[in-house]
């Protein structure tokens, strides 16, 4: 009847956890790896690396992907943040369930369903695939994760804040950006964040709405594997990483900087 | 005290789908006077209170500052400053950017919000924190950085939304003294939402008691106790036994009841309810008399002692009245207290003079 | 009054633009996907007619939309091989969804077990893996699971085998991908329903003679249902449509729904069977979805 962490839960925790981990640290582990067959260990090696940057397809496809990205994340948060307002705090309005149900439903769609419906209405309408049918098919998902997070703070938000603002003499506009907005940039950007990697990470919905020259990182990671182990994509998968670890170590010491609030 | 009318509420009448909050409510208040809303939650003080702040408006009636309507005036453009029950202080601004927002807004030059801010600082005892973020701050503190950023507008009227509910005992009790005394010193109109009657009874000049969007009654604390003019006042502020029954002749000043169970009471009344009228007569507990049966035998009734317990100096003691009803008497020391016991048998009594018939 | 005019006029496009977006880039895809579903493949581009042009005429318009059938539907619900691949999809993510379920619940139990200030660190370190590649993750497995991956050579050196296990391409290695990449989305609504619970309600169910072992079926359990629902769903319902998981770590004769629509639509360039497909998956979908609504509304009720 013990609280507290007992050998059994640690050992839990060590095993869970090791389950998560260990197969990402052996990607990352074998990426240093001299020899050209991934599995067996041929002496430590950056050539891999070197041999990364002379790859100009897969240059150019991070440089595709890290553009959508930005570009999806941007207009998601947008967009996002403007949905989570209308859905937390315009009351009822006419087809509020539908719109509710516009914004949720594409996190329970399969990303086949999403990247094939955005496909056939491009081509129905005769739009030319490329960048930004890809940034549209990215920003829609990311919309509704943005819309999730930024909706959960503002229900938790006390509306008594802007309007001892307001009661100071703030003008609805100002309340907004001295109020509202600074506390809720955290959400957004965490939304933002969801957004980016959602993207960043997508080959579905890239593959579909993708043309001739937008190539996406993932789509040539994918094609890759389908070939089999190559010591680059463990390379390119370690830098993604590093990359994305970098990211999350921002962002949560940006928000520990941001909200000492949160420690009390 | 008080002076020229501040705020004046004329008919005012809310409802919220159909639901009235504020029903046909009017009420003037002077400059400087602390004054209080009394009631229950629910009976429509906080929609009051963003009536005049301006976060609603009302379905009809006026509300007049300085005898100007701002009945549709924005929240911001009304000199009038509040303080929330949740204090809503801003968790991402320090002490001195709280306090100073409103001077902000105003777009006063930095030196003088910079004094400004310094003396509302000095007035609540805060100097020393004003670098301090709110969630580095006490319970009492949050509360003094709330009162000095409604302060530092210099408003006219001050609004203050259950200021000392979220404070523990002692500390409502000794801010209930500040309170008082930063009033004094500003010379602004307070006006306190409280559903707490003794912080009413020590703050105000006058109160004013709610009941289901109607105010029942308004006047001094002292008046509103000792003249409650209805059922739900004399219950609400100050502990009170009732007597129910009906009206059965005038008397001078008063009237004669029988209540259900069969007693005849007289007390005086200040309405005219006809003969065979329901009423009920209100006597607090420090005007009720024991004694022994038999030696006196009008205005009271014999009952039995349950309980006597002895409290902060006084006596209070619990009876059953013949026919069941239990009331409460308090006597001070020296008021020929006897050691009354658990089941003796005694008179209970009151002068007519003391207690008021109220209708039902 | 100015002022609420002006906001109210905000208001609508802050709603309208949303809004719009959706309508656009969702719903009306959708309703493009279930159009051409009732149409028929055809040797063109694009590949299927009749072909709705807005410069039709509203006769040749009429004509066109009574030339819209259900034969697609017809064609893959009778088909053997969808039929298979729709109950294998089904059959493989509920298998996969309980064992991720076997596996995160100990595991966000004892998250909650630890002290206070590790578990914030604790919850990061779970989700962190979702924030990382979702390839990557399928293609360090693939790196494990090979006839010459990391576990049969770790298995072959310690003597333990003296042939290659063959993992890869299984339906068992689909089920451990599964299971790996959809983790983070069971932990978390588990930790949230376990960490909520009030220690002294185990106390309280030993004080009135409960063993751990029922105190933690009869208490703990019962109370982290919505959260187990919650990550059933979350995990089961993407799992249905998985198309990279089952392409990469399945063997070809792995069937997935979602890997027919692929190659239906990518291979065989038939549109229509891919939209009739994928009507027919999200039929599927709304079933639990519907379930769990209710359950939702019915945990609000009380």
């Amino acid at each position: 009847m013990k609280r507290g962490l007992t050998p059994f839960h640690l050992s839990i925790l060590a095993l869970g956890f090791g389950f998560l981990y260990v197969p990402i640290a052996l990607v990352v582990f074998y990426s240093f790896n001299a020899s050209r067959l991934v599995t067996v260990w041929g002496g430590f090696s950056t050539q891999w690396y070197v041999s990364l940057f002379a790859n100009e397809a897969l240059l150019q496809a991070a440089s595709v992907s890290l553009r959508v990205a930005v570009a999806a994340g941007a207009l998601s948060t947008v967009l996002g943040t403007c949905a989570a307002f209308a859905l937390q705090r315009f009351g009822r309005f006419p087809a509020r369930s539908l719109f509710a149900g516009l914004v949720y439903a594409p996190l329970v769609m399969p990303e086949v369903i999403i990247g094939l419906s955005l496909l056939l209405l491009f081509v129905g309408l005769g739009i030319d695939r490329g960048f930004w049918t890809i940034v549209a098919g990215h920003a829609t998902l990311g919309l509704c994760f943005v819309a999730v997070v930024v909706q959960a703070r503002l229900s938790g938000f006390d509306r008594s804040l802007e309007e001892a603002a307001q009661d100071l003499g703030a003008s609805p506009a100002r309340v907004f950006r001295s109020i509202t907005l600074p506390l809720i940039l955290p959400a957004m950007l965490a939304g933002f964040l969801l957004a980016f990697t959602l993207s960043l990470d997508d080959f579905v919905i890239a593959s579909f709405t993708s043309g001739p020259g937008s190539t996406t990182l993932p789509m040539r990671i994918y094609s890759q594997v389908r070939l089999g182990l190559t010591p680059e994509i463990n390379a390119v998968s370690t830098l993604l990483i590093g990359f994305v670890g970098c990211a999350l170590l921002v962002a949560s010491t940006v928000n520990r900087l941001k909200a000492p609030s949160q420690a009390r | 005290m008080s002076g020229a009318s501040l705020l004046r509420l004329e008919r005012i009448t809310k409802s919220y789908g159909g639901t009235p909050a504020v029903q046909d409510i009017s009420l003037d208040i002077p400059t400087n006077e602390f004054f209080a809303l009394l009631g229950p939650s629910g009976c429509g003080k906080t929609t009051l209170m963003r009536l005049i702040a301006g976060f609603e408006t009302p379905d009809t009636g006026r509300i007049l500052l300085e005898g100007i309507d701002i009945t549709h005036l924005p929240p911001h453009l009304r000199p009038v400053n509040m303080m929330f029950q949740s204090y809503a202080l801003f968790p991402h601004m320090s002490v001195e950017q709280n306090i100073a927002f409103g001077l902000k807004q105003e777009g006063c030059a930095r030196t003088e919000i910079a004094a400004r801010v310094a003396d509302m600082l000095r007035l609540v005892q805060m100097t020393d924190l004003g670098k301090r973020r709110p969630d580095q701050l006490s319970g009492g503190q949050r509360q003094r950085v709330a009162l000095a950023r409604a302060l530092i507008k210099r408003p006219k009227l001050l609004l203050l939304d259950e200021p000392l509910a979220a404070l523990d005992r002692k500390l409502r009790h000794e801010t209930q003294f500040e309170l008082i005394q930063v009033q004094r010193e500003t010379g602004t109109s307070f006006m306190v939402v409280t559903h707490d009657q003794d912080e009413a009874m020590v703050m105000a000049h006058r109160m004013a008691v709610m009941r289901a969007g109607a105010i029942d009654q308004i006047g001094s604390p002292r008046e509103v106790y000792e003249e409650p003019q209805t059922h739900h006042v004399a219950g609400f502020v100050g502990e009170t036994n009732f007597f129910d029954g009906r009206v059965v002749q005038y008397m001078p000043g008063g009237v004669e009841i029988e209540t259900t169970k069969g007693l005849r009471l007289e007390a005086l009344c200040r309405h005219h309810p006809a003969i065979g009228a329901r009423v009920t007569i209100s006597v607090r507990p420090e005007n009720l008399r024991l004694s022994s049966p038999g030696v006196f035998s009008n205005n009271g009734g014999i009952g039995e002692i349950i309980d006597h317990v002895f409290r902060e100096g006084l006596s209070s003691v619990r009876v059953r009245l013949e026919g069941g009803d239990v009331v409460h008497v308090r006597q001070g020391q020296g008021e020929g207290v006897q050691d009354w016991v658990r089941g003796a048998r005694v008179f209970v009594s009151f002068a007519p003079e003391r207690a008021r018939a109220l209708l039902v | 009054m100015s002022v609420r005019l002006r906001l109210s006029a905000l208001r609508r496009w802050v709603l309208a633009v949303p809004a719009l977006w959706l309508v656009i880039f969702f719903l009306a895809p959708f309703l493009w996907v279930l159009k051409i579903a009732l149409s028929k493949p055809a040797v063109a581009q694009p590949p299927y007619e009749p072909v709705l042009l807005l410069a039709d005429s509203w006769a040749v318009m009429i004509e066109k939309i009574a030339a819209l059938s259900f034969d697609t539907f017809e064609i893959v619900m009778t088909d053997d091989l969808y039929f298979a691949a729709y109950l294998s999809s089904l059959r493989l993510a509920a298998i996969a969804t309980w064992l991720t379920l076997l596996v995160a619940f100990p595991l966000a139990y004892a998250m909650t077990r630890a002290p206070k200030k590790w578990r914030a660190a604790l919850v990061m370190l779970a989700i962190a893996p979702f924030w990382t590649s979702f390839l990557i993750r399928i293609y360090a497995w693939i790196m494990l699971l090979k006839d010459e991956g990391l576990i049969n050579k770790a298995l072959l050196s310690l003597g333990l085998i003296h042939a290659p296990l063959s993992m890869f391409a299984t339906e068992s290695a689909v089920l451990v991908g599964i299971v790996y990449s959809y983790l983070p989305f069971m932990i978390l609504p588990l930790y949230n329903a376990l960490e909520r619970q009030d220690p002294a309600l185990l106390e309280a169910a030993s004080d009135l003679g409960a063993t751990p072992f029922s105190a933690f079926w009869r208490i703990t359990v019962p109370l982290a249902r919505p959260g187990i629902l919650a990550g059933l769903l979350l995990v089961f319902i993407p799992a249905v449509g998985e198309f990279v998981i089952p392409d990469l770590l399945g063997g070809s004769d792995t069937l997935m729904i979602g890997r027919s629509l692929w190659s239906e639509f990518f291979d065989n360039r038939d549109w229509p069977t891919a939209s009739a497909v994928a009507i027919l998956l999200l039929a599927l979908l709304i079933v639990p979805l519907m379930v769990y609504e209710r359950q939702q509304v019915r945990e609000a009720k009380p």
